[in-house]
């Protein structure tokens, strides 16, 4: 068995391949130390195989214990052996023992979708923990869940989700399809998963939506929707979404009916104001001033007069400085979130070691007054700021897996306590 | 679909031009017109002066860094002004925030109002919610004065009229839409506020009767008073009735005035007005002795004046209260019915009963 196996392999260093003998019997015994659980391996085979040995029992333990399978076929040795399976011949029988090594054994805590009532613990990057988090508050007979192994070079395991009484029989055909069809590409997260689902690559409106909340993920599937889960991920893919499933927060869900319908209310209202101020301001500014309150007009008239550029190109520079601000305060972790409020770093663990990211901190500080030299004293800096807040609150919702590190603005909102 | 992709994309690079929309021109080119005068300049071949206060903007705004200038040009109509006015001024002219428009007196008495009304109306810049006003002694003067008090330039004179700022009881607040009504329905008559200067301030204490032409009448502010009451029901009013040592004063805090229409042939124009208030200053315990004998004598006195200031109203010729108008809703509106009503108007009676409610001394005891 060995020898079949060191063909395929090679001889990596991370590589276990022993014949072990404890004076009465020989066991060959092969896998990746750094991927299987080492107590799992000496409970279960080091133990019974040497100072507890007895041949009868050892041989029934590795014929009737849920842990060993046996028959599987010489091809699929090495794909056990990647994923942290155990591989041991013992009698001129080839057995897989499964002891993978897992990484968390604890629910991580929401960092995207943080709620202030709801439940606080989020998907991890294991996907056993993570079904084990949806079957705990998704506990129905009905919740049925279909395990997918993709044939291409990552081989995560990926798992569907839904209610079996609630789904839409040609949406599930159509998502199973499609995960049978994955390209054989590298898969590395549940976003790149979401771009090959939705097949469709200059997609405006997204079909899927990432949640990192187990309660949001039961949610949908209660309404009759569909999940995927992949392995390493610690976000779930939900589908078919529309529009409103992005503006709607979990708390909306927790709150007291009033409070959680003039929220919903104020955030289209600031989605709206996020679409049309800029173009509202150009066309005030520049054709109708009479809108405005005579104070606001003069204000803005005499903060105007310092700047060299049409009302438009104005705009467009400020749009642009926001844009690359939100991204550099995403990408250039090093140097702390960009508070949506008044543009000051609030993190006080941007304080790193000095080297190559002084420039850097440098260059992002000239954007941000770059930003602020075009701004008008009173007026449209709030409303710009408003509008900051805004958009990256909607982005975070719609792109969720690329901010990891960032707290939502909903999150610094003061808890109201309830008695 | 190369081609299709191609036609879109031609179609989007012909739209997207007209995007652009018609005359950008952004706010710190424009210059604000705050208030504009319309005088009467003694020359015949160009009688219209136009003077406009133009605000100078700043960032800040602080009491009395108001800043502004005044420019004035004559010319033969206000539309040639306006358009002479515009090379003089390095930014294009901004009415949109113009909500002052002064008539000097010398220029409605020699020319009338419909000249500045037609100008005023067909500039699609100009708000309809206007202040329109007659400056005494003219125009200028009252678009020339810039108040100490004022935050943005033109604010002061804003204030003064309607409730926005000051609730005067003296001040008649004439909208330029209504002005145009006024001016053109039959069976009403304009009436305009008078604006003078007082030291540093505005003064806008009386209003002028206009027929549809010119002035008839200028009241004097008691009567200015008892006008806004009577016609408009304004709140916030007082009533003084003369005693020894001091008047008693009645501060309205609440008028409403109703007109009707009695008598076919010999009409009665009966004004119901009805006053609630405090008394404001009297003698200790005027009101414990005789509650109900203060009312009426009260009420008494009011209708006296207002009846006075009806007659005298109707001896001019106007008509602000509307009552032609009245008289054509209430009739048939047949042949000759408006020929009737302005025979009958000269010889009208009226009929004021006014009602007033005491609420209380204003005191607690």
């Amino acid at each position: 068995m060995l020898d079949k196996i060191k063909e395929t392999l090679g001889t990596p260093a991370d590589f276990t391949a022993e014949t072990m003998d404890n004076g009465y019997a020989k066991m060959q015994i092969c896998f990746f130390p750094g991927m299987c659980d080492m107590d799992q391996l000496k409970d279960g085979i080091v133990i019974p195989f040497s100072y507890r040995f007895d041949p009868d029992e050892f041989r029934r333990m590795l014929h009737t214990s849920i842990g060993f399978m046996k028959d599987v076929p010489e091809a699929q040795w090495v794909d056990f052996l990647l994923k942290g399976y155990i591989l041991l011949e013992y009698e001129g029988e080839v057995f897989v023992f499964r002891a993978i090594r897992r990484m968390q054994t604890q629910p991580d805590q929401t960092q995207v979708e943080a709620s202030l009532q709801g439940p606080q613990s989020a998907f991890t990057e294991n996907l056993d923990l993570n079904l084990t988090l949806i079957r705990n508050l998704y506990n129905v007979p009905e919740l049925t869940v279909e395990n997918f192994e993709p044939q291409n070079q990552s081989k995560s395991k990926i798992a569907l989700l839904y209610d079996r009484t609630r789904r839409n029989a040609t949406t599930l055909d159509e998502v199973r399809k499609r995960l049978r069809n994955l390209d054989k590409g590298l898969l590395l997260s549940a976003g790149q998963l979401a771009k090959q689902l939705s097949q469709t690559k200059y997609r405006l409106f997204p079909i899927t939506q990432l949640t990192e909340r187990p309660d949001r993920l039961s949610i949908h599937l209660n309404k009759g929707k569909l999940a995927v889960l992949l392995d390493g991920s610690r976000f779930a893919i939900l589908l078919p979404v529309h529009f409103f499933d992005f503006m709607y927060a979990m708390d909306d869900h927790y709150e007291p009916s009033w409070m959680s319908r003039f929220l919903i209310g104020l955030r289209y209202i600031s989605m709206i104001l996020t679409l049309l101020l800029p173009a509202l301001y150009i066309s005030i500014v520049s054709y109708n001033p009479e809108v405005f309150r005579v104070q606001l007009a003069f204000t803005i008239d005499g903060s105007r007069a310092a700047v060299p550029y049409p009302s438009f190109i104005e705009v467009l520079l400020m749009l642009f400085m926001i844009e690359a601000l939100i991204e550099a305060s995403l990408r250039l972790a090093a140097f702390g979130r960009l508070d949506g409020r008044d543009g000051r770093r609030s993190d006080p663990g941007a304080s790193r070691p000095a080297g190559g990211s002084g420039q850097q901190h440098h260059d992002h500080r000239d954007v941000r007054r770059g930003h602020f030299q075009l701004r008008h004293p009173q007026f449209d800096l709030q409303l710009f700021h408003s509008h900051l807040e805004v958009r990256v609150r909607y982005r975070s919702r719609v792109r969720g897996a690329c901010r990891r590190r960032r707290r939502p603005v909903h999150a610094r909102r003061v808890p109201v306590q309830h008695a | 679909m190369i081609l299709k992709k191609a036609l879109l994309l031609c179609l989007i690079l012909t739209l997207v031009p007209a995007l652009g929309g018609c005359q950008l021109k952004d706010i710190d080119k424009r210059y604000f017109v705050v208030s504009a005068g319309f005088d009467y300049s003694d020359n015949p071949a160009m009688p219209y002066r136009v003077s406009l206060r133009l605000a100078l903007p700043s960032s800040k705004v602080e009491e009395g860094g108001a800043m502004s200038v005044v420019q004035t040009v004559d010319a033969a109509s206000i539309a040639e002004a306006v358009r002479h006015l515009k090379s003089t001024v390095d930014k294009e002219l901004e009415f949109g925030h113009c909500r002052e428009f002064i008539l000097g007196r010398k220029l409605i008495e020699k020319d009338g109002i419909d000249n500045s009304m037609q100008w005023l109306s067909r500039r699609r810049d100009i708000q309809s919610v206007s202040n329109v006003m007659i400056g005494e002694p003219d125009a200028y003067s009252v678009v020339n004065l810039k108040p100490k008090s004022e935050r943005y330039p033109g604010n002061s004179l804003f204030l003064s009229f309607g409730n926005e700022g000051t609730e005067a009881a003296n001040t008649v607040t004439t909208y330029l839409f209504d002005l145009y009504r006024r001016l053109y329905e039959t069976g009403l008559d304009p009436v305009l506020p008078v604006a003078s200067l007082f030291g540093d301030a505005y003064r806008i204490d009386r209003a002028a009767m206009l027929d549809k032409q010119k002035t008839r009448l200028f009241l004097d502010p008691d009567e200015t008073l008892l006008f806004n009451m009577t016609a408009f029901g304004v709140d916030n009013t007082i009533i003084a009735l003369p005693d020894k040592p001091v008047n008693i004063v009645l501060a309205a805090t609440h008028t409403t005035s109703k007109i009707n229409l009695a008598g076919g042939e010999d009409p009665v124009a009966v004004v119901n007005i009805r006053i609630e208030g405090f008394l404001e200053q009297s003698p200790p315990h005027l009101l414990e002795k005789d509650w109900r004998g203060l009312e009426h004598k009260m009420g008494k006195r009011f209708s006296e004046e207002a009846e006075k200031l009806l007659y005298k109203i109707r001896d001019a010729g106007v008509d602000p209260y509307g009552f032609g108008l009245h008289y054509l809703a209430d009739h048939h509106n047949g042949k000759g019915r408006w020929e009737k009503w302005k025979r009958l108007y000269p010889d009208i009676r009226f009929d004021v009963r006014a009602s007033v409610s005491i609420q209380g001394s204003g005191l607690i005891r």
